[in-house]
């Protein structure tokens, strides 16, 4: 039984190894998923390829233009892991979701400094992306301390010490021991760095920051009270009182799975080409007059249909039992999803028509569609992810396709720019715009490698 | 009239290999042809060329007085193509395949109603017509496939191996079928099964390495290959029960008698013509 046993697992394991798709999706598509997923976590946590980490986006609008505002910037410039986007309209460029939060630095802001005031400087957050929000949040702070350390040399010290209720008759001495206590640090601190330690540990001091502290006082915050107290103002741009708090989870999952499951069904149904061609019905239909370009078109109708079908099942599940907000954006909804349909179609098209057996494309379609979701920010966000991430990402058709779903779901965008509180919301037609490109161009690519690969009449 | 089908020079080349080199062939108005060829012959690309699915480098294919390098749809909407292959869907009704070719034809109404009834009742399904075709046995299959060609009654029938895996009832039925089709259709019938060209064809075309090799009928073929098959004198007797006798008073003359052969048969011709080395290509 042994030697039989064997003899059977040898004819097998030789054929497992002549099987290409068998190969791939067994040996190569782990590692590929295994390098996307490593490569994106290690970024979100802090653990960039070049020892540094994932710089995120901070949009700043200084509207106070004096030394005091510059220095403010040039720290928050300097500080690692944030990336200073200058704006005229942080409000606008947040409310559109191009950046999860901006910085605004009121005029004024110096003048409160040399006065000895607080100073008043708004954030304001797209609470959709918290992940990134709260990351930032983290990463700016010490830039604001750093900034409010001139503070304790002048009359704002004393202000701040107010506002915390420090009582008047121990100020001066506050003062005195908070000076000499900065003052000491600063010794360490030149000390350590000499030695180089903080070169190892900087990246986990950004993630425990706030999240140790967070947790260590009673009814104390770091991120939202520290900030408070340095005189940051929060404000989240996207209205959400018409909308459950967990809605932009729920609308991003839903056009993540919309996208991802399309793109699965629709090379599934592309493959019945393939079927056609095994079968022999595909010859048969060749010599049908004026039927070659019917057959593609045929097939296409299909996905369509299937493709529709499928998005109108998912998003009319999500409306009932997640409270997708599916009829307030509707028409956006419909136009999103004939192009993303258009745009998967054709993707489906051209990997059938490349592919030469069901198998092959089956194997082929498993490892580009898990890689578009991944890139294309169906599993994680995508801002959270290294640059060569994103930008690889904008070839997606997922990525496109999500930000309209998203654009059109949580923001609230129109096919074409709204005005919306006094600032301009972009339209989703570029993302429309894309997508139907993207159905046009591998469309008609899957045209021709159709009549070079199937159609056998020259 | 036109002829029904006109090869002239026909040449095509796959990269190294050549298919057909300088092939001509003629078919009548209302003739029934067998093509026969070892593998590898160019039979293959000979029915291609006809179907307008591949041209050649060299030489012209003129279809029922059309062109096949201009006029392509024109001839396609006026044959019929039987392929090897058993060309049906599975997963539809006997009826539902039948009127899906019948739409893409463009037939419509009663008309598509009347050729489909037509198509059901030569292929004994009438009973079957609601059945799936996944679960019908290779014979129906066989039937199927070939009244599916015929939908829209064409000129011109091309029969790739239809007989193909049937068990001996289902071929007779298939080839009384094609039989029934005389007199309404010109035909060109390719098979390795040599009776049932000789049963069923008018003229016989033995092509080998790409080129048109013996071409006839069978009286004719047996004629061409006479000398093949050893040479010698025919001797006609009225009465074949005095063939012992004839070879007693051969003998006593001296005449030397080897081989006595009742008439050549087509797979005589054929090997004869052809040789009898294996042939293992595909063309």
């Amino acid at each position: 039984m042994w030697k039989s046993a064997l003899h059977l697992a040898a004819k097998d394991i030789k054929l497992f190894f002549r099987d290409r798709t068998a190969l791939s999706l067994s040996l190569v598509l782990p590692i590929v998923l295994a390098t996307v997923f490593g490569t994106a976590m290690k970024g979100m946590s802090g653990g960039g390829s070049g020892g540094g980490i994932k710089a995120l986006t901070l949009v700043v609008q200084d509207e106070d233009r004096t030394d005091a505002s510059q220095k403010l910037i040039t720290a928050l410039t300097e500080t690692d892991g944030i990336r200073v986007q200058p704006e005229t309209d942080g409000r606008a460029v947040v409310r559109n979701g191009q950046a999860a939060m901006a910085l605004v630095v009121p005029a004024g802001y110096g003048q409160s400094l040399q006065a000895g005031e607080i100073p008043d400087l708004l954030l304001l957050k797209d609470p959709s992306r918290s992940l990134a929000v709260q990351v930032l949040s983290g990463r700016m702070l010490p830039a604001l301390i750093e900034q409010n350390l001139d503070m304790a040399k002048g009359p704002a010290f004393r202000n701040f010490l107010g506002k915390l209720g420090f009582p008047e008759d121990g100020m001066d001495d506050a003062v005195e021991i908070f000076e000499g206590t900065f003052a000491s640090m600063d010794l360490l601190t030149s000390e350590l760095e000499a030695q180089g330690a903080f070169e190892e540990e900087n990246a986990s001091e950004e993630s425990s920051d706030g999240e140790g502290e967070a947790e260590g006082g009673a009814g104390f915050d770091f991120l939202n009270d520290v900030p408070e107290m340095l005189g940051l103002r929060s404000e989240e741009v996207i209205d959400t009182t018409n909308q459950p708090a967990s809605s932009a989870g729920v609308s991003h999952a839903f056009a993540a799975m919309a996208v991802m499951m399309l793109m699965f069904s629709l090379v599934a149904g592309a493959g019945t080409l393939l079927d056609e061609k095994e079968q022999g019905t595909l010859m048969r239909l060749q010599l049908i007059p004026n039927a070659r370009d019917a057959i593609l078109l045929g097939k296409t109708m299909l996905l369509g249909t299937i493709g529709l079908l499928q998005l109108a099942m998912l998003f009319l599940f999500g409306m009932f039992a997640f409270d997708v907000p599916v009829l307030e954006h509707l028409t956006e909804i419909v136009v999103i999803s004939l192009a993303t349909v258009a745009a998967c179609a054709a993707m489906g098209m051209l990997f059938a028509t490349l592919s030469k057996t069901r198998k092959q494309l089956e194997g082929s379609s498993t490892l580009v569609i898990l890689g578009m979701s991944a890139l294309g920010g169906a599993w994680f966000p995508r801002e959270m992810t290294p640059d060569i991430f994103q930008k690889l990402g904008n070839f997606t058709l997922t990525a496109w396709s999500m930000d309209a779903y998203h654009g059109s779901m949580w923001y609230g965008k129109k096919l074409w720019p709204t005005e919306v509180e006094g600032s301009t919301l972009a339209g989703i037609w570029p993302q429309i715009a894309v997508l139907l490109a993207i159905a046009v161009v591998l469309g008609l690519i899957a045209r021709w490698a159709f009549r070079r690969r199937f159609l056998q009449r020259a | 009239m036109t002829h029904a089908l006109q090869l002239q020079g026909l040449t095509r080349r796959y990269g190294e290999q050549t298919a057909l080199r300088g092939f001509d062939l003629a078919l009548e108005r209302g003739e029934f042809l067998g093509l026969l060829g070892p593998n590898g012959a160019g039979k293959t690309t000979t029915l291609r060329m006809i179907s307008c699915v591949d041209q050649p480098d060299e030489g012209a294919v003129e279809v029922l007085g059309l062109s096949a390098a201009t006029q392509a749809d024109a001839i396609l909407g006026r044959i019929g193509v039987v392929p090897q292959e058993i060309a049906l869907y599975d997963d539809l009704t006997a009826l539902e395949n039948l009127e899906f070719y019948a739409g893409l034809y463009g037939l419509q109404g009663s008309q598509r109603t009347e050729r489909v009834t037509w198509a059901l009742d030569q292929a004994g399904l009438q009973d079957r017509k609601a059945s799936r075709v996944g679960g019908f046995s290779g014979g129906m299959k066989r039937r199927l496939n070939l009244v599916a060609a015929l939908m829209h009654e064409p000129e011109l029938v091309l029969l790739d191996e239809p007989t193909v895996g049937v068990d001996p009832q289902s071929r007779n039925h298939l080839l009384e079928m094609i039989a029934g089709l005389r007199g309404s259709v010109s035909l060109i019938y390719t098979t390795h099964q040599m009776g049932e060209i000789e049963r069923l064809c008018d003229r016989i075309a033995i092509m080998d390495e790409g080129r048109l090799v013996a071409s006839g009928t069978m009286d004719e073929l047996r004629v061409q290959a006479q000398s093949q098959l050893g040479g010698g004198q025919r001797l006609h007797l009225e009465d074949a029960s005095q063939l012992q006798r004839a070879i007693e008073i051969l003998q006593a003359q001296g005449v030397a008698a080897s081989t006595v052969q009742v008439g050549a048969d087509l797979e005589s011709i054929f090997l004869a013509t052809t040789g009898k080395a294996l042939r293992d290509g595909d063309a």
